[in-house]
Formats: structure tokens, C-alpha cells, sequence
């Protein structure tokens, strides 16, 4: 073999190697634990202040803690201590939970447990049979319905962002469904995969 | 049944029957027919029994007869009180229904009837219905004249009716409803007028539910034919301290509504907020809203049902705290029409506030025609001393998933010192304008094309690829990479009161997020940049607060160093990566865990450096704001 053609041979290595795809595939291992967690977390339900409006902003407090994250000159850190916390943690993943948690404990524990709410194939919620409740309750159910729904919509949404991929959420709202009718209590209606109610 | 009996035996038609037989004895009398017709209609298996030795011919009174009869395949029972005279064609009857809820008293020489009904259960007509009607219940109590001659039937006092439940959908149910109804109808012409007043009870229509003891009720309807094909409705609902809602509607031969109108008079918006639309507006997360003031909305069709549509303001206001939305003193016209160019709208306020953003008094016109919106010439919108100059704003596709804007517009310079203020950040000095480029709407995300250009603190601030996500929804985002030139670093510094630092400050802040009003991540870097003719500069006061966010109370103070006010540098930098909530420090030489955020500069020369690169970012914000700046 002379010189030329072991150059081309060696060549052809190279490029071969240099070919390399990189394939990002859907962690659905983690994301389904991570989901676990977080159903887990928001069934219990335990209570707390849900902060779903835009009140605040005007408030000084929190607009000069807005300010100061904006503002550059803050950054300036000496030896804070770090946590290293990368699971889904987001301010919006936060505040999500924490109003889905205080929903599960005032109200839609209730619903779900009485069989007028269940958990849909899509990984939202929907009223099943409000037939028992009377009038000013069924418009009630349907507004706790909307909140979790739009909860739930922008959750799937921000946990797709947090983990750096918004084109996963489909994939990570699939995740949730399953957490949610395998975590759904004894009783409760969920819709299996062709939409008919199951009560488990 | 009972009227169109009535009916028939006033009618001058003859009267066919056959299969007669009568028998009678010491109990009683009895009489069969197996087939009576009148005109069209026809009654069979008559059977009247009257109890009692009485005579049948030529005079016949009975109390407490019964009576039996098949119309329609429906078995009718009733109690009847007769006095007949077969000679003189005259009689007085009174038809019972057996449980007395339902009273026809009929005479010969009336050409009138009187049917009372006594806690009249209204199920009862409909209960061998196959359809929806099986679901309808409530008592009725009242009088009901019939005129046999005009073939009308009409109350001269109101029926009331109690506890009315129908459901006709999950979406559609009344319960427990109370009121009082009149009526006059009008076979001949085929007229019918209908007046009900619901006082008590509950509604619920698809998302709209009505509570009648708090918000009563009254519906008039009239009902006319020309043809006897096509009818004519005119409707109208009202509850006197808030709602005119008419409506009038062609029904042809196929009961479809034909060119419908209907309009809507809201002119007290606070009582029917309170009452009826503050629950809907809970549904769509617009719950505690309020609102005072009126409107009106007229809806008319010409060559589809609901094409045109106008909504008039009246002193108007409307303010939701949790969505920063809030209209003072709204008047004018927004017209839209459906299928072709409206008729150009006209509105304007005193005060409008988006997304917590004052906009004072000013007037805006457009044209909203199908899906199209444009703004009529350019518009001033003052805020603070400056103002938002729009010159064109075009937006199409309104309806679908994907909305395009088109956008000429620019920041007029406001007074950074009153927009802190307003936002009740630390004030600023300096102004703020520039230009706002276009934009899209996909989904729940607006996105700015082109960059958006803004002087600030006597520097340049340039926003890319900015979005604002769900801005009236839950957790809305507000996200953009951002990079500014040549900042004041002395009018940062004197606003946030940290202790003054000179100099330029540069930088980028890339894929900044800001979820629910707080720093969800970013990729930041922010450094001085040596300038001719501008000092850099760090006092004393800055190094102690830097300083006393690690936890070090008076690094200078305690030394020899408290003697001067203020250090040279030669160069500052400080870069952070924000994700989950951890961010990642860096400054000028990253070596290890070490890394420099001041470098001094002349003598004394006095560097900062950093030890640690991760910080949680909330704890380090609790630092940040427990900090005394003042001290």
C-alpha cells in the first residue's frame, strides 16, 4: 500500500468518525420519576397559598425583588451557600403546584372522591356526572375544572421548558397521565386510553 | 285534551258516533260509546257511569259521574257534574280531572269556558312523552278563561307556578322555579303572548347561572303569524335594576330561527356583575372582577344569523387586581361585522391599565371587520410624561390559533423616575424610548418581531426575540435575550442605593425568563467597559455591601482602608446561569472555584474575588433584600 493510499485510507477513518449523529431521545424514565413526585406531592394536598394572579407585581416588595433580580449589580455574591437542586424546580413549576395542592385539598379532593370529576386521558380533568349537585355547585365545578385545567396546561408546558425542551411537552404531558390515573385513589373515575370512565 | 274538547263542542260542525249503549238501574246509569268524532278530531271508548237512580232523557243531572275516554291512545279519566236538557240543547258541565287539579266548567249558553287549575302538577300532561318533556314538574295554580267562538284562551289574573324543575341538557336545567305567568292565545290568528316573572328558583345554561330570588326575572314574549308558516317572536328579558336584553326572531315552517337580533342593555354593569357575570368570568380566570358603569350590545343579522355586532360603552369601568387590568370612564362604539367591513369604532377612556402599565386619557379608533383589526391613523397613548406613538397596528387571522400583528410604533421618552415609582421599583433616573417592532400571536404566545430598541440610563438597551406568554393566565412568561451598551453605572448604583460604582457598564443577559413576576433562568454576563472621560470608580459603601452578602460585616471599616471613600478599578465582570433555581457564578478569571468579580486598580488596590460558584438563587436573593443599603 503506498503512502497516497494510506493517507486516503486514514481519510476515510476520519471522516467516517467525523460523521457522528447525535440523537437526543425523550428521557421517559426520569421524566415519568419526576412526574411520580410531582402527583405524588400534589395529592396530598396539603395546603398552601396559591398565587396565581398578577396582584403582586404592583406591590412594592415584590417589584423591588424584580428589580433586583434584574438588576446586575446583585449578582455580586460572595459565599452563599449553593443547592444544587436540578429537579423540576421553576418559580412557575412552584407556584403551579402550589395552587394544584390547595385545589386537591379544598375542593377537588371532593369531586374527584364523589365521582364528579375525572381524570382525563389527556392529562386534564373534566366533569364526569354533576347530576348529584345542585345548580350553583355544577357552575362552581366547572370553574375548579377550568383552574386546574389551565394549571395543568401551563405545567406541562414549563416542566417541558425546565428540562431545556419545549417540544417534549406532548411527550411529558403522556408521562402525567399515567401518573395521574395510577396515583388516582380508590373510586376515582379516569378515562383509560379509547375515553371511557374507569373507576378504580 | 280537555280545550280541544271544549273547542269541539262549541264548533258548529256535526257531531258522528257510533256504538252507543246505555243502560241503567237503581245503582246508576251508565253510557258507552265506542267512537265520537268531531271534524278532525275523534274520541273513542267513551264511558260515563253517573251513580244514582237519574234519569238520562230528556233531563239528565249528575254529581260525581265519571267519565272515561281514549284520544290519541291515551286514556283520559275525569269526574263530571252535568245538567243537561236534550230538548233545549243546553248544559252545564264541570269536567274534573280525578285528582281535582285541573277544574272545565262549559255552558251551553256560554261561548266561553273557565279551566281552573288547584295545585295543578304540570308532569301530569306530559308523563307517557317519550322525549325530554318527561323530565318537566311543577304546580300551577290559577284560572284560564277559553273563548269557544274567537278560539282563544287567555288569564285575567296571573297563574302562579312553584317549584318548576326541567332539565333539558347538563347544560340547560331550571329548578325549584316560582313565579307568576299570563297568557292569551289566540288559535284563530295564531297568536300567543306570554308574560312570566320568575321570582325564586335557579338556571343553569351551559356556563351562566341564574339565582331568580336574587335576580328576578321577566320574559314577555310575543308570537304572531302572517301566513301561519312563519312566525314572528319578539322577546324580551329584564330585571329592573340591571338588564333590557330584546330580542326579535323570524321561526320558519322547520322552527330555524331566521335572521335573529337580539340587544343587550347592561346599564348597571355592578349589579349584573354581582348577579350573573362574575361567575362566567370565574370560569375563563377572570374571577373578582368589577366593574360599574353600563353597555349595550346589539346584534343583528342579514345575510347570516349574527354578522353585525356594535357594543356601546357608558361611563364604563372595569378593574381585575389579579390580572392588572383596569379601564376607567370607558365610552364609544366598537362595531364588527362578521362577514364584511364594518362600520369604523370609536372608543376612549380616562384611564386604561394593562398589565399593571397606566395609559392615560386618550381615544382610539379602528376598524374590526371579520378577522381583521387597523388601527385608523396614528395614535398617541400618554403614559407618564411620555407617551407609546403608534403609528400603524394591523392585526389579522384574530381568530385562529396563529394571529399576526403589524406594528409601526415608538417609545416617546418617559421618565424613568416615574415608571419606578409607578412599579415601585428603586427610582431611576433618566428616560426610556425607542422603537417597538411587530408582532405574532401563536397560541398563548406573543412574540415581538425584530429587536426592540430602547435608551436607557444614558445607555442603549436592545430586547431580542421577546414573548410574553400567558400574560392575563396563570404563571404568564415573559422571556427575551437582552443587551445593553455604556449604562451609567453610577445612576444604576444611585438607584439602587447599593453605594456608588463609576463607570460603563455593557453586557447581554441571554435567554432571560421571568415566570409569574420572578427570574425563572438566564445566561448573563455583565462587565465595565473603559471609557474616555468617564472615572472608574467603587466606594467604600459598595465593597462593604458586596461584601456583607457573604456574610463579612465591615471588611473595610475594620481597617485601614475606612479612610478612603472610594477605590480605582481596572475592570468588573460578573456572569451568572440561572436553571432551576441554582445559578452558576463567574467573573473575570474562572480558575476552580475561584473567580474575580473586581479588579483594582492605582493604590490602595482592592480585589474581589469569589469562592463559590453555585448559589441557590432564592437564598441569595434573601440576602440581597435583608442587605441595609442604608446603613
Amino acid at each position: 500500500m503506498n503512502k497516497w493510499s494510506k493517507s486516503m485510507l486514514m481519510f476515510s477513518f476520519v471522516w467516517v468518525a467525523a460523521c457522528v449523529t447525535i440523537n437526543v431521545y425523550f428521557p421517559a424514565a426520569e421524566v415519568e420519576s419526576a412526574a411520580k413526585e410531582f402527583v405524588e406531592d400534589v395529592l396530598k394536598g396539603e395546603t398552601e397559598s396559591p398565587n396565581d394572579d398578577q396582584s403582586q407585581w404592583m406591590n412594592p416588595a415584590t417589584m423591588r425583588n424584580v428589580a433586583h433580580h434584574m438588576n446586575p449589580i446583585n449578582w455580586f455574591i460572595s459565599s452563599a451557600h449553593a443547592q444544587a437542586d436540578i429537579t423540576l424546580s421553576s418559580p412557575a413549576i412552584t407556584a403551579l403546584k402550589n395552587k394544584m395542592k390547595t385545589r386537591i385539598s379544598e375542593s377537588l379532593r371532593g369531586y374527584l372522591a364523589s365521582n364528579v370529576v375525572g381524570f382525563t386521558n389527556d392529562g386534564f380533568v373534566e366533569i364526569v356526572d354533576a347530576g348529584a349537585l345542585g345548580l350553583k355547585d355544577r357552575q362552581l365545578v366547572k370553574k375548579i375544572v377550568a383552574d386546574e385545567n389551565r394549571d395543568r396546561a401551563a405545567l406541562y408546558r414549563e416542566v417541558a421548558i425546565a428540562n431545556n425542551h419545549p417540544e417534549w411537552e406532548d411527550q411529558i404531558r403522556q408521562a402525567f397521565v399515567k401518573q395521574w390515573n395510577e396515583q388516582a385513589e380508590a373510586g376515582w373515575f379516569y378515562q383509560n386510553a379509547d375515553g371511557q370512565w374507569i373507576k378504580k | 285534551m280537555l280545550l280541544i274538547c271544549s273547542l269541539s263542542v262549541h264548533a258548529d260542525e256535526r257531531w258522528n258516533f257510533s256504538g252507543l249503549t246505555i243502560n241503567g238501574d237503581d245503582s246508576g246509569v251508565g253510557m258507552k260509546i265506542d267512537r265520537i268524532s268531531i271534524g278532525d278530531n275523534a274520541v273513542s271508548h267513551l264511558n260515563y257511569s253517573c251513580p244514582g237512580a237519574v234519569k238520562l232523557y230528556p233531563m239528565h243531572t249528575c254529581d260525581n259521574a265519571f267519565i272515561e275516554f281514549t284520544v290519541n291512545q291515551q286514556v283520559y279519566e275525569a269526574i263530571l257534574d252535568t245538567k243537561l236538557n236534550v230538548i233545549d240543547k243546553q248544559w252545564v258541565v264541570k269536567l274534573s280531572s280525578t285528582n281535582q287539579q285541573l277544574i272545565l266548567n262549559l255552558a251551553s249558553e256560554q261561548p266561553t269556558g273557565a279551566v281552573q287549575l288547584k295545585g295543578f302538577e304540570i308532569q301530569n300532561l306530559f308523563k307517557d312523552h317519550q322525549n325530554s318533556l318527561k323530565s318537566i314538574n311543577g304546580i300551577f295554580d290559577g284560572n284560564l278563561v277559553t273563548d269557544f267562538q274567537n278560539l282563544s284562551a287567555k288569564t285575567n289574573l296571573p297563574i302562579t307556578f312553584s317549584q318548576f324543575n326541567y332539565e333539558y341538557s347538563d347544560d340547560l336545567i331550571v329548578a325549584d322555579l316560582s313565579g307568576e305567568l299570563q297568557v292569551n292565545f289566540n288559535l284563530a290568528n295564531q297568536t300567543l303572548n306570554l308574560d312570566i316573572n320568575m321570582t325564586a328558583g335557579e338556571m343553569l345554561l351551559d356556563e351562566l347561572y341564574v339565582n331568580f330570588a336574587n335576580y328576578p326575572v321577566s320574559i314577555k314574549l310575543e308570537l304572531t303569524t302572517n301566513d301561519g308558516v312563519n312566525y314572528q317572536a319578539n322577546l324580551s328579558i329584564a330585571n329592573k335594576q340591571s338588564l333590557q336584553l330584546n330580542a326579535r326572531l323570524n321561526i320558519d315552517d322547520s322552527f330555524n330561527w331566521v335572521l335573529p337580533m337580539v340587544s343587550i342593555d347592561v346599564f348597571d354593569s355592578h349589579h349584573f356583575n354581582q348577579n350573573i357575570l362574575s361567575s362566567v368570568l370565574g370560569i375563563y380566570g377572570f374571577g373578582k372582577t368589577e366593574m360599574s358603569g353600563g353597555f349595550k350590545l346589539m346584534i343583528k343579522s342579514a345575510v347570516m344569523p349574527f354578522d353585525f355586532w356594535k357594543i356601546q360603552f357608558n361611563d364604563y369601568y372595569v378593574l381585575n387586581n389579579n390580572r392588572k387590568i383596569q379601564i376607567d370612564a370607558l365610552d364609544g362604539v366598537v362595531n364588527w361585522h362578521r362577514n364584511g367591513l364594518a362600520e369604523n369604532s370609536l372608543i376612549n377612556w380616562d384611564t386604561l391599565v394593562l398589565a399593571g402599565m397606566p395609559i392615560s386619557q386618550a381615544a382610539m379608533a379602528f376598524n374590526f371587520s371579520e378577522d381583521h383589526f387597523k388601527l385608523l391613523d396614528s395614535h398617541d397613548f400618554p403614559i407618564f410624561d411620555g407617551s407609546i406613538q403608534l403609528n400603524e397596528l394591523t392585526v389579522d387571522s384574530m381568530f385562529s390559533s396563529s394571529v399576526g400583528m403589524s406594528l409601526n410604533a415608538k417609545v416617546l421618552p418617559i421618565s424613568l423616575k416615574q415608571i419606578t415609582e409607578k412599579l415601585g421599583w428603586p427610582v431611576m433616573a433618566g428616560t426610556i424610548s425607542g422603537d417597538i417592532p411587530g408582532m405574532v400571536k401563536t397560541g398563548s404566545v406573543i412574540e415581538f418581531l425584530g429587536a426592540l430598541k430602547l435608551s436607557v440610563l444614558e445607555g442603549e438597551m436592545l430586547i431580542e426575540n421577546l414573548s410574553l406568554e400567558r400574560l392575563f393566565g396563570v404563571a404568564p412568561v415573559i422571556a427575551a435575550d437582552v443587551s445593553f451598551e455604556l449604562f451609567n453605572l453610577s445612576l444604576l448604583t444611585e438607584a439602587f442605593g447599593f453605594g456608588e460604582i463609576t463607570g460603563r457598564l455593557s453586557g447581554v443577559i441571554n435567554q432571560l425568563r421571568i415566570t409569574n413576576w420572578k427570574t425563572d433562568r438566564l445566561d448573563a454576563q455583565v462587565y465595565t467597559v473603559k471609557t474616555k472621560g468617564v472615572k472608574q470608580t467603587i466606594s467604600q459603601r459598595a465593597i462593604e455591601n458586596i461584601s456583607s452578602l457573604g456574610g463579612i460585616k465591615g471588611a473595610i471599616s475594620k481597617t485601614f482602608l475606612r479612610f478612603f471613600d472610594d477605590f480605582s478599578y481596572q475592570k468588573i465582570k460578573l456572569s451568572c446561569k440561572l436553571h432551576n433555581s441554582v445559578c452558576l457564578i463567574g467573573g473575570l478569571k474562572n480558575q476552580n472555584n475561584q473567580f474575580v468579580i473586581v479588579e483594582g486598580g492605582g493604590i490602595p488596590k482592592i480585589n474581589i474575588v469569589g469562592y463559590i460558584r453555585t448559589i441557590n438563587w432564592e437564598e441569595f436573593m434573601d440576602r440581597l433584600l435583608n442587605a441595609n443599603y442604608n446603613n
